[in-house]
């Protein structure tokens, strides 16, 4: 118990030390309304594109695929924001493991990045007449929050880079844009060159992606178990390379003497 | 006295390179020896200071024996184990401050700071309450426990760090530069902390620029210049060596001290 409830504060704190706005406009500007314009930027594309009246089949994909803010934005900024702040060598050098340090930082994102898509499938259901039956909003949530657990834990992996380097810009933008791109949110996988198609198969979302489509289009959450469960295992093996990529780079870092900026 | 312990604190022929690479397309690397092989043994309840000039080699070494960065070679040892290897029986004995605002997260208050770190050192949460009372009693931040970090001046942040480095209890504490910048009023509670701190029997390895603060506090001195130690003993040691080095009979202040072994004799090694 006294583990779950440090991992709980750890988590809250953490995200609170480095991430969490400080006001409710900063919130809405910074954690809603950057992600929606995007979401309706490229459905517009998408409606202007494909030639459609009903886009929801764009829309549903590109109301997931927001959840790349805070993967990226958030929980893959985290190490090198702890450097920023002087932080990272007192985490470094205390007796917590990389487990400890790590995973809790991403809890709280999965949950933003959920709150972020319901947002956008609210503004998306008022604007392009977007409906989804009640009975399907559990199954709708269980895929959201799957997708949102895999996408954080591909974050993970980015973060790991920051502690060898200050200028992971370049990787996340790189990162971003792929999962814009590679993930089928507004491109058919089907469509894409031969050699690019396995790549989408291995990045976080396109499961959650098709799933949440195909239960838009009435199939029911048993007949997305498998689907859903490889986006599942894709997160947990995400993870597990974060977590002993942080080891890795740590060890690394340590021995380039390049853990702190200064 | 001293040698008769066994060192808590082991440093020997320690040298640490970095290298850099210069330029953009013809990229050439380059070397620069921070450590060039220092030796020195530390012993428990002591307060060691480490003077030099700005990039002498004293945060490399602090760094190196805090398990932050690996050393190029030689022996660095911390409670007999080696401080690259076997950061595991080493990390949670000791604690350390670099000098500076960093080092906290200024959108937390004072208690959540602390509240993070004792979880990250795994501190039981029954033993936390007490604990915090305790320490920002300590420092003097009982009043401001609840306030933002941002909102608080140079000295307390100093203050609330201290409070963090001693959250675990260490046997030994690494502090570098802890006075950096703070009005002599803040720097003067910070020596009678630092003070207090050695009063509980924790060793402390302390840099600093401050000669008053090093002669207040330091029971025995290692210069270091150029990645060298150039001198290393008790005040009174110290002095000896340099009024005979000097032929100077006069009362050397640890200043005049200093600056002898650092620019007006020949190096000589420890």
């Amino acid at each position: 118990m006294d583990s779950f409830k440090r991992l709980i504060r750890k988590a809250t704190l953490s995200y609170k030390g480095l991430f969490a706005v400080m006001s409710v406009q900063q919130y809405l500007m910074v954690n809603l309304g950057s992600p929606l314009m995007q979401m309706l930027c490229f459905t517009l594309i998408a409606r202007y594109v494909y030639g459609t009246v009903d886009i929801s089949h764009w829309f549903i994909g590109n109301a997931l695929v927001l959840t790349y803010f805070n993967a990226i934005f958030g929980v893959g900024v985290q190490l090198t924001q702890e450097k920023n702040s002087g932080t990272l060598k007192l985490l470094v050098a205390s007796p917590s493991s990389g487990v400890g340090i790590f995973l809790p930082r991403a809890m709280l994102h999965i949950f933003d990045g959920l709150l972020t898509v319901l947002f956008g499938l609210v503004i998306g259901s008022l604007i392009f007449d977007f409906y989804l039956p009640i009975s399907s909003w559990p199954a709708f949530l269980l895929i959201l929050l799957v997708a949102s657990f895999s996408a954080m834990a591909f974050g993970l992996i980015i973060s790991c880079l920051g502690l060898l380097t200050r200028d992971l810009n370049l990787v996340l933008n790189i990162a971003s844009m792929a999962m814009l791109g590679l993930t089928g949110a507004n491109f058919p996988l089907d469509r894409m060159p031969v050699w690019l198609q396995p790549i989408g198969q291995l990045m976080p979302l396109t499961r959650s992606i098709e799933a949440s489509r195909s239960l838009y289009s009435g199939a029911l959450l048993s007949d997305l178990s498998g689907i859903l469960l490889g986006e599942f295992i894709l997160g947990i093996v995400l993870m597990a390379i974060g977590v002993v990529m942080f080891s890795i780079m740590t060890r690394v870092a340590v021995k380039l003497g390049v853990l702190e900026m200064f | 006295m001293l040698s008769n312990t066994y060192p808590v604190i082991s440093v020997k022929d320690l040298k640490r390179t970095y290298s850099a690479k210069i330029g953009v397309m013809n990229q050439k690397k380059k070397s620069v020896e921070a450590l060039k092989g220092i030796s020195f043994d530390i012993y428990p309840g002591e307060i060691f200071g480490l003077l030099g000039p700005n990039g002498a080699g004293k945060t490399t070494t602090i760094k190196i024996l805090t398990t932050l960065l690996a050393p190029t070679s030689g022996e660095a040892k911390v409670f007999g184990y080696e401080a690259f290897g076997e950061e595991k029986f080493i990390r949670h004995r000791i604690n350390f401050i670099f000098g500076g605002e960093r080092s906290l997260y200024w959108r937390l208050s004072g208690e959540d700071n602390l509240k993070f770190f004792a979880d990250i050192y795994k501190i039981p949460r029954s033993k936390q309450n007490e604990l915090l009372d305790c320490l920002f009693d300590e420092v003097g931040l009982t009043d401001v426990r609840k306030h933002k970090v941002e909102t608080y001046s140079k000295g307390m942040k100093q203050r609330l760090q201290i409070a963090r480095a001693l959250l675990n209890e260490p046997e030994v504490i690494f502090l570098d530069e802890p006075s950096l910048g703070l009005d002599p009023v803040a720097a003067r509670a910070l020596k009678k902390m630092v003070r207090q701190i050695a009063d509980q029997g924790k060793t402390v390895l302390l840099t600093t620029h401050y000669m008053q603060e090093a002669e207040e506090l330091c029971d025995r001195i290692a210069i270091i210049n150029d990645g060298e130690v150039v001198a290393l003993d008790t005040i009174a040691g110290l002095k000896t060596i340099a009024q005979n080095e000097s032929n100077n009979d006069a009362n050397l202040s640890l200043e005049d001290i200093y600056v002898h072994f650092i620019e007006g004799r020949a190096i000589c090694k420890v």
